[in-house]
Parts: structure tokens; sequence; C-alpha cells
């Protein structure tokens, strides 16, 4: 690198720009990074609540089934004893 | 080693991540973050903590987005107003057409992931909040009538009904209450700028009240809009989002408030201007933190309700 005078003002302004570049590509990359992780959280967050509506509902219908079953067999027996 | 560079240069291509910031209007954002955690908060059903923050977000994003269209648009009048001279545009760091396709690609964006993270009636809110801002206020009643405040005021009042629709799927009094307390409040908040910064909004040819009515006829227009308002921010106090804190705060805010309103009605121009428009500013100043403190009280009561104290049950 030169050492005269004049030179001092060509390496400040390029490095001006490229910290602006940088700040930017930086920005973009935390942006994009954090928007992953984002995407990732939300889908697991949905995905857990829908599971656990879907065995919820899996149950009540079980239970329902059981319930009717039950009725069923109650009534048939009752009908053999009469 | 030569460490020789001919480009000097700095143009669109060059500008720092701040500057893209910038064009989403973060001190605008943060009035929407506010109010629309405040709706989303206050709405009888909860909402998992990741989705309500990626609700929010995306309704920042959606305001931010509607900010950068509006810079785009009014570029030109941007440049002749000090106020707005430092923006990204008028100052030479992004280009217009830049500004245009970063704000069209993050409405759509946002309108999306809002709909993906929450529900369709919040995503659709969130779309026409951003159709109202760009199209009727920035291209369409800006530049056209001085009442561009009171009904562009609409689209600033928006993000509370799309936090409570986030959380309830829906639109209630609650939430309506909300936005017109927004709405009836922007403008007085407006009118009182406008009474200090004349020069600006004169010399950028946009028709606000103080240059097509008149300064006496501004000055009756934010009493009357704040005698209009004190019935909508109290009465708030008696639906399921208010209680006996949010009633004392409005009740004294506004109280505050119609005095203010009064004494800029009474105030001669020519005081005005002597004192440096010393009371039209210490009204700007209070309607911040007008708003702001009716949006606390709503929370304030949510935030009591599990302990038995918040809201009039």
């Amino acid at each position: 690198m030169s050492s005269n005078g004049n030179s001092n003002s060509a390496p400040r302004v390029e490095h001006e720009i490229h910290g602006r570049r940088r700040s930017r590509n930086v920005g973009l990359g935390i942006v994009l990074g954090s928007f992953v992780f984002l995407v990732m959280g939300m889908t697991y967050v949905k995905l857990t609540a829908q599971n656990a509506a879907m065995a919820a509902e899996h149950s009540k219908k079980v239970a329902a089934e059981a319930a009717a079953q039950g009725t069923a067999t109650s009534t048939s027996s009752q009908e053999i004893s009469d | 080693m030569s460490d020789i560079s001919t480009n000097t240069r700095i143009d669109s291509g060059d500008a720092g991540f701040g500057d893209y910031f910038a064009l989403l209007k973060p001190r605008v954002m943060s009035l929407v973050v506010f109010t629309a955690l405040v709706g989303l908060l206050a709405a009888p059903v909860p909402v998992h903590p990741l989705l309500a923050f990626a609700a929010i977000l995306f309704v920042a994003i959606g305001g931010g987005a509607s900010g950068a269209l509006n810079m785009w648009y009014d570029a030109d009048i941007d440049r002749i107003m000090r106020r707005t001279q430092s923006r990204p545009i008028p100052a030479g760091k992004i280009s217009e057409s830049e500004t245009f396709a970063f704000g069209m690609f993050l409405s759509v964006f946002s309108v999306i992931m809002l709909a993906l993270a929450s529900n369709f009636v919040a995503a659709a809110l969130l779309a026409f909040t951003i159709f109202f801002y760009v199209v009727v206020y920035t291209m369409w009643l800006k530049r056209w009538t001085p009442q561009n405040i009171v009904i562009g005021g609409a689209a600033g009042a928006f993000p509370p009904m799309i936090g409570w629709a986030v959380a309830t799927g829906g639109v209630s009094v609650e939430s309506v209450l909300m936005f017109t307390l927004i709405f009836m409040w922007t403008p007085p908040h407006f009118w009182a700028l406008a009474l200090f910064m004349k020069s600006d909004y004169r010399d950028a040819g946009v028709p606000m009240l103080t240059v097509t009515h008149g300064r006496k006829a501004t000055r009756a227009h934010i009493i009357i809009y704040t005698v209009l308002l004190a019935p909508i921010a109290v009465g708030t106090g008696f639906t399921s989002i208010g209680g006996p804190v949010y009633l004392a705060t409005a009740l004294l805010l506004n109280a505050v408030f119609l005095k203010g309103a009064w004494d800029i009605w009474r105030r001669a121009e020519a005081t005005a201007e002597a004192d440096d428009y010393k009371t039209e500013k210490r009204f700007f100043a209070f309607s911040i933190f007008y708003l702001f403190a009716h949006f606390v009280a709503i929370l304030v009561e949510k935030g009591l309700a599990p302990y038995g104290l918040g809201g009039w049950s």
C-alpha cells in the first residue's frame, strides 16, 4: 500500500461501500435464518395442536362407540331374558 | 499490493440494511405492533405464544410494506417536505422502483404468512389495511381532499382489529371500538401536527385542512373530533375489555385531552406564533401518550383478570 497522503481517501470510500454491503448481507442472512426457524416452530406448534385435537376427537369417538355397543348389548340381553 | 478503486459512487445497490428497514417506517410500525398486540391479548381466546409472535410480526411487516409503498408513491412530495427529506428515496439511498418491488413483495408475503400463522379473516383484514393505506389514502385521498386524515386514519386503526381476529377468527363490538378509538384519535393528532408544521404541507401541495380551510377551521375541527372521541374512549370501558382501571384512565385522559383541544380552539394565531406553537406541540405530544395509555389500560384489565380484579365481573 502506498504511503502518500492521496491514497488515504480511496480505501476509506471503498470501506464504506463494503460496510454497507456487508450490513445488508449480514442483515438479510439473519432475517432469512430467523424466518426458517420461525416456520419450523410454527409447523411444530400447528402439528402438535392438530395431533392433540385429532387424538381428543378419536378418543371421543371410541368412547361413543363403546357406549353405543354397551347399550346394544344390554338391550339384546334384556330381549333374551324377556 | 495496490488498493485502487475507481468506483466510489454509492448507488441504490449499495444501500445498507438500515436503509431498507427505514422504508418500513419503524415508528409507525411500533404503533401497529403495540395496538395489534393489545387486540390479540385482550381477546377472550388464548393464542400459542409462538403463533402470537409470528402473527404480530407479519402484521408489522404488512404495515411496514404499506409504508414502503407510501414512500414509493409520495417520493416527489417527500423531496419537498423538510420532515421527510431524509427518507431513503429522497436521500438517494434506494431507487423508487426498488422500493416498489420491496413493498409489493412484503405486502403479499405478510398476508400469506399471516393466513398460515392464524386465519383467513385476519389475513383478509391485513390485505384490506394495506390496500386502504396505499390505494385509498396515499393514491387517492391524500392529494385530493382535506379530509384525507379522517378517512385515511382507518388504515392505522385496523391493527387491533387484526390482532383480535388472529385470536378469535372474527370481528366483535370490542374490536370495532378499539378501531374507532384510533380512527377518531387520528384527526386531532395530525391536525395539531399540521398547525405547527405549516410550511411543509403547503409547499408540498398536500391539501391539509390548514391549507384549504385555514387555521381557525382546523382548530375548530380538532375540538369537534376530540369531543366525539371522548364518549367512544370512555364507552369502551363498559365492554368486556374495559373495567374500573380503564374507565378511570379514560376519564382522566379525556378530560386533559378535551382541555388541550379547548385551549387550541381558543388560541389566536398570533399568540400561537409568538410562543412557537407551545400549546399545539404539547397537545400533539400528549395525544401520543393518550392513545398509548388507553391501550395499556386495556392490557392492565386483562392482566388483572386472573386475580379476579380485571373487568366488571
